[in-house]
């Protein structure tokens, strides 16, 4: 199921601080808007805004001008309980109390609901319990927050947050020190809820290469500017190399990965096919040797083998067979010279 | 073991120690005796006044004392997110010594009262109570325009140097034994609330704790952080603000009544979180209110070394029983920042 | 410390000294006559007295202050020793005891400076004071050494409660200023006490007014302590607990000998300290809650201000019985008190305020220290 109808709208909001009467706006005019069911990456380098922006978002700085409307009510109209039951904030997880148990953390996120001594009814155990299930950390409920790893303090804050049972969650920087196994893991299980859940998820991130193959929508920051699209559209716009147009860095849309503009010493021709072909060109790559039939002080063939593989080099009419590749490019150097 | 069964466990503790603290003292009375005197058969008026006019008042302020500091060394752990963090952080205890340092030292040396006839208790108990409350009301206005937790428990530690350093030109001015008379209010006393001051101290500490019982929703979801409580709904500054007049009403009351009395607030509820492996504040507070009472009750029968003449400044016992706890504390979890 | 009392104790003991009224070969050596105080001694020289100072406060042990005061310009003193050359005509007065002695040989008027003119009982003082404004330096080790200079002192009256004086004194020392040390209230005996008017007729070299002071103070004590030696010895109780330490003179102090001269029976005559004992406020209820008398009950002024410290105050029967009687009769807005100032001078009255007191004969009226408290 896909939801068309937008759910909460930035109108002309502009974000930054007040400092002593003065306003120091970070991010001017911004116009966006999301659906339910979506999971969106807000994507930008370092000191662009992005927290600026999840901040105010979440209530927890006031906007300098414009308007944000969830559901077509604008933000200042909700009190402080319906805000609690309208929007959600994932931190950083180095804050918690390190005796803490899992289910108790989670527990939390019914806080908005329940009584003054916070009494826990049928309805909120099931919540809870659900929450733990939808994160895969139902088995840790009873483990102390100490002895759990960092990918699983992000799920049981993730649960704390479906508890809350809110339309909108807002993560600040979700996978900023979780190993790629779990990065992955964490934005899949985002986008996983994210549409089984009809929730908007917005979560902030710079590590772009991840996001691009797992939110629904960017919202791109790039010079005081944020444009919003699906991340397949910003990069056949090339948007994505936009950011790196003062790098060496490029992003090389054909492989959908990121590449380094490397100066190459020399070049060589290379003949093999498939994966070979490819992981040996960036192994050259890197060591800075261009791969060109013309001008190539020498060559190299790929020999496979049933299982294994061998490299035949020839420079200057000198032939030798390796069966590593860093032998190789060593030999190739040494070579190269004489 | 459940937490019900480890309550019932600290609450008997409590209960025997209430008993041993009065019967042990100078003078032992035997558990006959005892019993005789509260089943009202026994006719022996001086056990009778020794156990109902000097013990029972004092045992009730030990107990008082003991609830009241580690409860609000709960909550300012909780509050600061600093494990040694005490009752006296925000500088409570420094406003009260403000106060009892300006009514007995300084208008002794002014020639406002003559020696201590006219420093009654009440003036003294008075002077601590409004000593804590400017005090909290300063911290109040200051926390309007600081958002920042850690720098209001800087701004505590900064005011009771100031209070240090202004008590001890106080005392530069000030004769002998005045001198001595703020010295011995700062080792701590419980054996002088009597009648009507204990109606008082125990209607304060109760309003304190009920306080603090009613904001434990608020202190569990503050283990998350201040940015969770937030996002959660938790009005901050009513948070603060209800917690800053429980901490005043428990801290302060006792350093009014009973003078500073250290360590107790800062040890007891890290005993607590351990033996309950907990960190809800609906079981931490009545677990810590009843150990509280016991380390209290336990202190002050060290105090009173039972069978002798003597007896030993309160604040002492509590320090020679409290650092050792922390001590252990320290070095059971290397990284204590990490329970925080 | 202990054991120097004991010592003096045995002394006077052994000596058997009665009340100096015999007559003694005056000039030879004045120190005869030390029958109470043991905390110095003078001995008569040639053109020159010399005054030993012994142990000046609790935890003094084997010191000592020599100083030679001449009797003429031109006497040869003797080396190791604080010269006083000339009678001092300004001094400094840092004890308000100190005043009471200076005034009782007639020599008010050489006080110059003194710590805090609102202790100061003595009207002659403040009569004084009012027609040629006396300075104040300051306490204890806070003395204000530069102000003395100003003022052109040549002798200050100190005392010290431990060796943490001892840097005052050479300050003054250095500033030529002579410093002497007063050790007075060491003395266990009243009459210990008030022989120390002797130190002062020497340094101002009045020793003979001063001795006939002593010498007739010394037989009105012992007439009244002959009177009072009855077989009907009420028991006393003394002090205030403080934080439930009760602070109680020992059975060989000051206080005690004054109780027990004056035909009272003190509840802690037992305890052989000299100084305070402290017990905890339960066994002085235990042994003292039914004591007939109750002296030196802080200094309160009334019923209600005892009831306000300590409501068990109560429960014991003086209290109960308003045989309460405070030392405070004479004192002044600032909390110095008389008792403590020509007390010193004048044991005797001391003792027949405790006279009348303890053998129900306590109107008003003849009291000089004390007053009943209602």
């Amino acid at each position: 199921m896909v939801n068309t109808e937008s759910h909460i709208d930035l109108k002309n909001l502009s974000v930054g601080y007040r400092l002593r009467g003065h306003n120091r706006v970070v991010i001017p005019n911004i116009n966006l808007r999301a659906a339910k069911g979506t999971l969106i990456a807000l994507v930008g380098s370092n000191g662009s805004g992005k927290s600026t922006l999840l901040r105010t978002l979440v209530g927890l700085q006031p906007a300098l001008s414009g308007e944000i409307t969830i559901g077509n009510k604008p933000l200042g109209n909700f009190n402080r309980p319906e805000l609690a039951q309208t929007l959600s904030f994932v931190g950083t997880h180095y804050d918690m109390h390190a005796m803490m148990r899992v289910h108790q953390v989670v527990s939390y996120g019914r806080y908005p609901y329940t009584n003054m001594v916070g009494t826990m009814k049928d309805y909120d155990r099931h919540i809870i319990r659900k929450a733990m299930h939808d994160t895969g950390i139902f088995h840790l409920r009873d483990a102390f927050i100490s002895e759990i790893s960092d990918g699983e303090k992000q799920r049981v804050l993730i649960a704390r947050s479906l508890a809350q049972d809110t339309d909108i969650i807002l993560l600040d920087e979700p996978t900023a020190y979780l190993d790629v196994k779990n990065k992955f893991e964490v934005l899949h299980l985002l986008g996983r809820l994210a549409h089984e859940k009809q929730k908007i998820i917005i979560f902030s991130s710079h590590d772009l290469q991840i996001v691009l193959g797992t939110a629904d929508l960017l919202w791109f920051i790039d010079r005081k500017c944020i444009i919003q699209g699906m991340p397949e559209e910003l990069v056949l716009r090339n948007k994505i190399n936009e950011l790196f147009r003062h790098s060496e860095v490029y992003f090389d849309a054909e492989e959908n990965e990121f590449k380094i503009n490397r100066k190459h010493h020399f070049d060589i021709s290379l003949e093999g096919n498939g994966i070979f072909y490819k992981w040996t060109q960036k192994a050259l790559n890197r060591m800075h040797i261009g791969i060109n039939n013309q001008d190539a002080i020498g060559s190299i063939k790929i020999v496979e083998k049933q299982k294994d593989v061998n490299w035949k080099a020839t420079i200057k009419n000198q032939s030798k067979t390796f069966e590593s590749l860093q032998e190789m490019i060593a030999w190739i150097y040494r070579h190269q010279k004489t | 073991m459940s937490n019900t069964a480890k309550i019932t466990i600290i609450i008997a503790l409590a209960l025997v120690l209430f008993v041993a603290d009065l019967v042990l003292g100078s003078i032992i009375i035997p558990l006959r005796d005892f019993y005789n005197l509260l089943s009202g058969h026994g006719d022996e008026p001086f056990l009778k006044t020794i156990l109902f006019n000097f013990r029972l008042p004092r045992a009730l302020t030990a107990v008082a004392a003991g609830m009241a500091l580690s409860v609000s060394g709960l909550i300012m752990q909780t509050v600061f997110r600093n494990p040694l963090a005490g009752p006296y952080v925000l500088g409570i205890s420094s406003g009260a010594s403000l106060g009892v340092a300006l009514v007995i030292i300084g208008f002794q040396s002014f020639g406002w009262f003559s020696e201590f006839s006219t420093v009654s208790n009440w003036t003294i108990i008075t002077a601590a109570l409004i000593g804590s409350g400017l005090l909290l009301m300063m911290l109040l206005i200051v926390s309007t325009r600081v958002n920042d937790i850690m720098t209001i428990l800087i701004l505590g530690i900064l005011f009771s140097s100031s209070v240090s350093a202004i008590v001890s030109i106080l005392q530069f001015f000030s004769p002998e034994g005045a001198l001595k008379s703020y010295v011995i209010w700062t080792m701590g006393n419980l054996g002088n609330v009597t009648g009507s001051q204990l109606s008082i101290l125990w209607g304060t500490i109760t309003a304190g704790i009920i306080i603090a019982l009613l904001n434990g929703k608020n202190l569990n979801i503050m283990l998350l952080g201040e940015l969770y409580a937030k996002t959660t709904g938790v009005n901050i500054f009513l948070f603060r603000l209800f917690i800053f007049i429980a901490t005043s009403l428990l801290a302060g009351g006792i350093t009014a009544f009973c003078g500073p009395i250290g360590f107790i607030g800062i040890a007891v509820p890290h005993l607590v979180r351990l033996l309950f492996k907990t960190t809800n504040h609906f079981i931490l507070i009545p677990g810590t209110l009843f150990m509280g009472a016991a380390v209290m009750l336990f202190s002050d029968i060290v105090a009173h070394l039972p069978g002798s003449d003597r007896i030993l400044p309160i604040n002492s016992i509590t320090a020679l029983l409290g650092i050792p706890i922390v001590i252990w504390i320290i070095l059971r979890n290397r990284q204590l920042s990490q329970l925080f | 410390m202990k054991r120097s009392i004991i010592t003096v104790i045995a002394a006077i003991i052994l000596f058997g000294c009665q009340a100096p009224t015999q007559e003694k070969n005056q000039t030879a050596d004045y120190a005869n006559n030390n029958c109470y105080a043991s905390h110095f001694s003078i001995t008569e020289n040639e053109g020159y007295s010399l005054i030993t100072i012994k142990n000046p406060w609790v935890d003094a042990e084997n010191i000592k202050y020599n100083y030679a005061v001449a009797h003429t310009p031109s006497a040869k003193l003797p080396p190791n020793t604080v010269h006083i050359k000339k009678t001092p005509t300004r001094v400094a007065a840092i004890s308000t005891t100190h005043i009471a002695f200076i005034e009782t040989i007639g020599q008010l008027q050489t006080i110059k400076a003194v710590s805090d003119k609102q202790y100061i009982y003595s009207r002659q003082f403040h009569k004084a004071d009012s027609i040629s404004p006396i300075a104040e330096v300051g306490f204890d080790i806070n003395l204000n050494v530069e102000k003395l200079l100003q003022l052109k002192v040549e002798l200050v009256f100190l005392y010290g409660i431990s060796n943490e004086i001892e840097p005052l004194r050479k300050k003054l020392v250095r500033a030529n200023i002579i410093p002497v040390m007063i050790g007075e209230y060491m003395e266990q005996h009243p009459l210990g006490k008030a022989e120390w008017i002797k130190v002062f007729g020497a340094i101002f070299q009045q020793q003979e007014i001063a001795k006939q002071y002593f010498n007739q103070t010394a037989k009105a004590y012992e007439k009244v302590k002959r009177e009072a030696a009855t077989t009907n010895r009420p028991t006393v109780l003394t002090g205030m607990p403080w934080n439930d330490v009760w602070h109680t003179p020992g059975g060989k102090s000051f206080t005690a000998q004054l109780i027990a001269d004056a035909g009272g029976n003190y509840i802690f005559s037992n305890d052989t300290s000299s100084v305070n004992y402290q017990y905890d406020t339960e066994i002085v209820y235990q042994r003292a809650g039914k004591a007939d008398i109750w002296i030196n009950a802080g200094n309160v002024h009334s019923l209600k201000q005892i009831e306000e410290h300590d409501n068990r105050m109560k429960l014991f029967k003086a209290f109960q019985n308003g045989n309460i009687f405070n030392n405070n009769k004479r004192s002044v807005r600032g909390g110095g008190s008389d008792y403590m100032e020509s007390g010193a001078v004048n044991p005797h009255k001391i003792l027949s305020d405790l006279a009348h007191i303890f053998h129900g004969n306590a109107q008003k009226s003849e009291l000089t220290y004390y007053k009943p408290i209602n």
